[in-house]
């Protein structure tokens, strides 16, 4: 906790320090595409196939585009985490296999009964600003994110499967400090979702069906009684020149699912990012 | 100076504000309930009472079971103990589907086994005696692996030999099975082995018995639990099995199966019975065709359930009995170990000269 405080410490004051540039008016519309590399977790239980915790660590890999304009902002998000997948109180299981064949030939084999994560969403979102705010240092905009994401463990149990198409109101605000310094907060709350999970039988197979087209042809709209998936994100962003900008980010997001059976599920990420502004 | 503070104040909260949400997960996705003998026997139980798709038609009491089992369990006992019981109940349920997988690394994985008299001992099949893919190659030539799962090769007589043990993906399954319908257009007959096939995907194994299926027949419908009381059940569905080539092979065709031919090559077997040019020779197939995915326990434990109820034509249920031969042949030990496949032999000698 200490290392990673005076991490940050340092990076802000190295960079206010580095401030040596022409001065420029206020910082400009964001025109800006970045990538972003981060940390995180995934931490689920779902009931729907197992009593047990399941927690991941994945790595967590964002491309962005932000444009603004003088009333509206838009945002387009890709992200893939990856890791690998384990039940949070039971790491390191072990597999143990007594194979034998006809001619009497014994085999023990053990293997640990590991499991991978993945992780894909695409978000694209819109905001109006609010005019009376845009002469502020703390600026509000509202909008809404259309959102798809996926969640794919993979192991020896499917717990903690899905697929959400989801539309989210977002508020969203930003605080410019200055032209250099901007934190920037948000909250959505998703009202609609084409959710698809495992059935309650947890399998998928069904008469002329592939794989995919089995596990999608169980979507079906939810609302937000049964998915409950508010988010928040916090950002810095520290615009190095005209052209070039850093910052951090962070996102939490809680699921409870109800459907078939209940799936609660805590996402969180930490990125780094790198833009350049057109 | 205080604006920078000011900035320096707002990170802070930044990452405190992280901080503190991330020491919450526990709050938000609640904790796992304690790891015990009896919490993992009753985990266990109300899972396939939940779950499990068979208790209707195999007539089974689970509670009677629960009864039964329940004095024997203590916080107490040892992880073997506790494997031991688990066996046994899963035993009664004569499901070749239901496999508990300790993950202490100490203790092997349990198949719910086929169960088999040998010697009037009622015991579990575990080693495959009556087949082996190797002898079988024997009796062909220009044998072609065309994919992880499907070879064939040529017999003598102008016979082919086709064997699936495993289901591949669907794609790679087209493009090379219309190779293959290609390749064996001008045989007089096919023997497709499925002794070796222990599982896979259905609708691949429906997608290659339609390779051989000269009109469209129903061969099976499946209902699968979707709720805790024993009859909740999905709306059954239909599954077909139709021609997947404008000349189908309509030519004699012998399917060789064994007590290990089950699941999806169960199904696979099941939908090449539908029709009149195709024979059955080798021994019963397992009695096990329903999906089983993986469950598990506060331990870490995890155990295989049959969530479905799947039927033959006129609702007739293989299941725990498997789909008996239109000819019985058995290979042994010592036939495989004399390098003979005996199955094989008397299903080239079926077909008319």
């Amino acid at each position: 906790m200490k290392s990673i405080l005076t991490l940050v410490a340092l990076f802000v004051t190295g960079l206010s320090h580095a401030q040596d540039y022409e001065n420029r008016p206020w910082m400009p519309l964001e025109n800006r595409i970045g990538l972003a590399l981060g940390i995180g977790s995934f931490t689920y239980l779902d009931k729907n196939s197992s009593p047990l915790v399941y927690q991941s660590k994945p790595k967590n890999l964002r491309l962005f585009y932000n444009l603004e304009s003088n009333t509206f902002l838009f945002s387009v998000d890709l992200d893939v985490r990856l890791g690998s997948n384990a039940p949070k109180y039971h790491k390191d299981r072990t597999l143990y296999f007594q194979e034998e064949d006809y001619k009497g030939k014994k085999e023990d084999k053990k293997f640990p009964a590991g499991g991978s994560f993945m992780a894909g969403k695409i978000s694209l979102g819109a905001y109006y600003k609010i005019p009376s705010t845009q002469e502020s240092t703390f600026k509000v905009a509202v909008g809404g994110r259309i959102m798809n994401e996926l969640f794919y463990p993979q192991g020896w149990n499917s717990a903690g499967m899905f697929n959400a198409l989801s539309i989210s109101p977002e508020g969203l605000i930003q605080h410019r400090v200055n032209e250099y310094h901007q934190f920037t907060a948000s909250v959505r709350i998703p009202v609609a979702a084409l959710l698809t999970r495992l059935p309650y039988d947890n399998t998928v197979s069904a008469p002329d069906k592939k794989q995919v087209k089995g596990f999608f042809n169980n979507s079906s709209w939810e609302g937000p009684t049964k998915f409950i998936a508010p988010a928040l994100t916090m950002g810095y962003n520290y615009q190095i020149n005209t052209h070039w900008g850093a910052g951090l980010n962070y996102e939490l997001g809680w699921y409870n699912i109800q459907t078939p059976q209940q799936m609660k599920a805590l996402s969180q990420s930490i990125l780094a990012n790198f833009h350049h502004q057109f | 100076m205080k604006k920078r503070n000011l900035i320096q104040s707002l990170f802070f909260a930044f990452v405190c504000s992280a901080f503190i949400m991330a020491s919450c997960e526990e709050e938000i996705i609640g904790p796992e309930k304690a790891n015990t003998p009896t919490t993992n026997f009753e985990q266990f139980w109300k899972t396939f009472d939940e779950d499990y798709g068979m208790f209707e038609v195999k007539n089974i009491d689970w509670k009677a079971i629960h009864d039964q089992f329940k004095p024997k369990v203590n916080d107490q006992m040892t992880d073997e103990e506790l494997y031991t019981v688990l066996s046994e109940m899963i035993v009664l349920l004569n499901d070749n589907h239901l496999n508990l997988y300790p993950t202490n690394g100490e203790l092997p994985v349990f198949p719910g086994g086929i169960l088999s008299y040998r010697n009037r001992q009622l015991e579990i099949l575990k080693v495959q005696e009556d087949y082996d893919i190797e002898v079988a190659k024997t009796y062909t030539t220009d044998y072609d692996q065309v994919t992880e799962n499907i070879g064939y090769g040529k017999l003598p007589d102008n016979l082919i030999y086709l064997n699936v043990k495993g289901t591949d993906g669907m794609k790679e399954v087209e493009k090379q099975m219309a190779k293959v319908m290609v390749n064996i257009s001008s045989a007089r007959g096919v023997i497709i082995d499925v002794r070796g096939f222990y599982g896979g995907y259905d609708p691949v194994s429906q997608y290659i018995a339609g390779c051989f299926a000269t009109s469209k027949k129903l061969y099976m419908t499946t209902k699968k639990r979707n709720g805790p009381a024993h009859s909740d059940f999905t709306e059954p569905a239909a599954w077909y099995v139709e021609p997947k080539t404008s000349n189908p092979y309509d030519k004699p065709v012998i399917v060789l199966s064994s007590r290990f031919t089950q699941s999806a090559g169960e199904t696979f077997a099941l939908a090449l019975r539908q029709f009149e040019h195709i024979t059955a020779v080798g021994d019963t197939t397992a009695g096990s065709f329903s999906d089983n995915p993986n469950f598990e326990m506060y331990n870490g434990w995890m155990f295989s359930v049959s969530v479905g109820d799947y039927r033959a034509p006129g609702e007739v249920s293989y299941e725990g009995f498997g789909i008996p031969p239109d000819v019985f042949v058995k290979t042994t030990k010592d036939d495989l170990l004399d390098g003979k496949d005996v199955t094989l032999e008397k299903a080239i000698e079926m077909f008319p000269e």
